[in-house]
């Protein structure tokens, strides 16, 4: 038989119309203010997966945010107590200070801890050396001659690099205190007649790294399991929602197809659907995921500890949020693409009474 | 075989292949051919139409029955483009379905066709205005243009007042003219109703049948409806019944008595 598009004078049929997404967003939102109660119930899943998901991510983040802080304050308190152990109580004493490149953040609370405990005064060499310092202190800085440094100090802090080949013993001639301190490991320290010489920083051992790197692992291991098994619910959970949708839908779908949608279209809206659920709950769930957390920590560990941590937690904080939008974005589409499969696929007869 | 029988048969067979009208001038809107559909379901075949032969001409209102399960829905929807037939071939304005795909289908159903459904079916979330856009939006129309050709057909249908209600602030009477001004909505050729006033009463149901009468008068549309509705009947050109997936009788309303036992 002769192809009846060759016999006929009009009856080219070209493509159906791609609708644009704007048609379909617009249905969707529709049905969503219709479907009111069903949509937040949609949502509310959504968002105690991702909150969960959140929330532990926020915990991690706050955690090692907590740990450098923490283990920062135990270094500077150390430090100053190795210090002071030779030269007695900071209160009313001098120091001379040779910073030989910049200040880490240990150095300066080091400098900032021995000005709280009451030190008299310091001591440097040149204006590039006083700029150097910590800005809280730099006011009772005093520039002095290379050769009137340790005059009336009580100790020599070498800051920010290794100890200078300098005669040590010349340089601490006049001073108060014979002590040569300074703040970077050092291998095998030297040692002079007549001085005493702190070594300050500790190298920590390799054992203790690996031990807590080891722990660290297996912490993250626990949370990510109960997080893959809480997202596998919640996809299950939108998926259930959004096959109840379809089958709520059935006529509508037909109808809609009767009246020439694409099955594309179909599919399109039902993942518009879900993705905007996802979008929304993963919003409202990262927030109050992230909330619950650093109230938690806040509690737990002290807020003004969080605080300090924060500089360090910030971007792992920024992170964990963009993952947790994207995970209740992204597992909502997923979750959906079976159900609008279904809905893309059904035969538009539905429409109609379906009797054979 | 005498002269004149030979040349009918020949005839007959030559509308087949060639847009060839053997008795009226007016074209074949729709032509079914040795129809079959089977459904099937795991071992089960159901054999719902077995060889359906109709020509349907532009402008004609063609009245289908027959009881439950005897394929009158799925002739219906063969005829609708909503399904394809296992074999035969089905061409709806000289185009064979069979060789459409799914989305050319779509096509053809959203400008060719105007469906007219028993429960309306009409999209709750959407007013009546933005229900008889949607099929506009479909073809591609939108803007002003959809929203004033949408006005024009639901004034038509006399719901000029009530545009921006929604289906479930309307009478049943009510929201079906809105599917019928839905269903015009792409000017198509071919209306196709499923039990229009099944669910409506006495009078509304008259109302409809009168303003679909009006339409086809006005608009030259072709209406084909599954129906038991006499008042339907009786002011169709034609009625068909099917049996066991057989066409068996095609009758005018003027040659039946519908006093008969048949129709009660």
């Amino acid at each position: 038989m002769t192809s009846p598009t060759t016999t006929s004078s009009q009856t080219h049929i070209p493509r159906q119309v791609r609708l644009p997404l704007r048609i379909a967003f617009e249905v969707v939102m529709q049905g969503i203010r219709i479907r009111f109660g069903r949509s937040v119930v949609t949502v509310t899943g959504v968002v105690c997966g991702i909150a969960f998901l959140m929330s532990i991510l926020t915990g991690q983040a706050l955690k090692k945010g907590v740990a450098a802080e923490d283990a920062l304050r135990w270094e500077t308190n150390r430090m100053v107590n190795f210090l002071t152990a030779e030269s007695g109580p900071a209160e009313g004493r001098i120091f001379a200070i040779m910073p030989v490149g910049e200040l880490n953040e240990a150095e300066t609370r080091v400098l900032l801890k021995l000005d709280k405990d009451g030190a008299e005064g310091w001591r440097v060499d040149s204006v590039a050396a006083r700029d150097r310092l910590p800005a809280e202190i730099q006011e009772g800085v005093d520039i002095v001659d290379r050769s009137q440094l340790t005059q009336e100090s009580s100790a020599l802090l070498v800051m920010g690099g290794d100890l200078p080949n300098i005669d040590w013993q010349q340089q601490l001639e006049s001073a108060r205190q014979k002590i040569l301190a300074w703040t970077q490991p050092i291998e095998n320290p030297p040692t002079f007649e007549g001085v005493t010489t702190v070594g300050m920083a500790r190298a920590p051992s390799e054992e203790l790294l690996e031990e807590q790197e080891r722990e660290a692992r297996k912490e993250q291991f626990r949370s990510s399991w109960i997080v893959i098994i809480s997202l596998l619910v919640t996809v299950m959970g939108i998926t259930n929602a959004m096959l109840m949708s379809v089958t709520e839908r059935f006529r509508e779908i037909g109808t809609m197809k009767c009246l020439g949608a694409l099955s594309s279209f179909v599919r399109t809206m039902f993942l518009i659907e879900s993705g905007l659920m996802g979008a929304i709950g993963g919003l409202i769930g990262a927030v109050s995921g992230a909330l619950f957390s650093i109230l938690l920590y806040g509690f737990t560990y002290g807020f003004s500890l969080m605080a300090a941590s924060l500089s360090v937690a910030a971007l792992g904080l920024i992170g964990a949020g963009f993952l947790s939008l994207l995970a209740g974005f992204g597992l909502s589409i997923l979750a959906a693409l079976y159900p609008a499969q279904v809905a893309s696929s059904m035969v538009p007869a539905t429409a109609l009474r379906s009797n054979v | 075989m005498n002269a004149a029988t030979s040349q009918e048969a020949r005839k007959d067979v030559l509308s087949y292949f060639f847009d060839f009208d053997a008795d009226d001038e007016r074209p074949k809107v729709i032509r079914a051919v040795d129809v079959h559909k089977i459904y099937r379901r795991g071992d089960q075949e159901t054999h719902a139409l077995r060889g359906a032969t109709l020509d349907v001409l532009k402008g004609e209102y063609l009245s289908i029955m027959g009881p439950s399960g005897s394929g009158k829905s799925t002739l219906f929807n063969a005829i609708g483009a909503l399904s394809r037939p296992t074999s035969g071939k089905v061409y709806i304005d000289q185009v064979d379905i069979a060789q459409l795909d799914t989305d050319e289908l779509a096509w053809l159903r959203c400008r060719k066709i105007g469906y007219i459904f028993q429960t309306y079916n009409l999209i709750q979330v959407m007013t009546c205005l933005e229900n008889v856009m949607l099929p506009m939006s479909f073809a591609g129309i939108e803007g002003e243009a959809a929203r004033e050709k949408a006005i024009h057909i639901l004034t038509m249908v006399g719901l000029g007042h009530r545009i921006l209600h929604k289906p479930a602030e309307l009478s049943g009477g009510q929201q079906q003219r809105v599917a019928i001004a839905r269903s015009l909505a792409n000017s198509p050729e071919i209306i196709l109703a499923d039990e229009p006033t099944a669910n409506l009463d006495q009078h509304t149901g008259q109302e409809m049948i009168d303003l679909l009468d009006e339409l086809k008068q006005k608009l030259q549309v072709t209406i084909i409806s599954a129906t038991h509705d006499l008042k339907m009947l009786k002011k169709s050109d034609r009625i068909l019944w099917i049996e066991d997936g057989r066409i068996v009788r095609t009758a005018r309303p003027e040659e039946l008595d519908f006093s008969s036992k048949e129709f009660h």
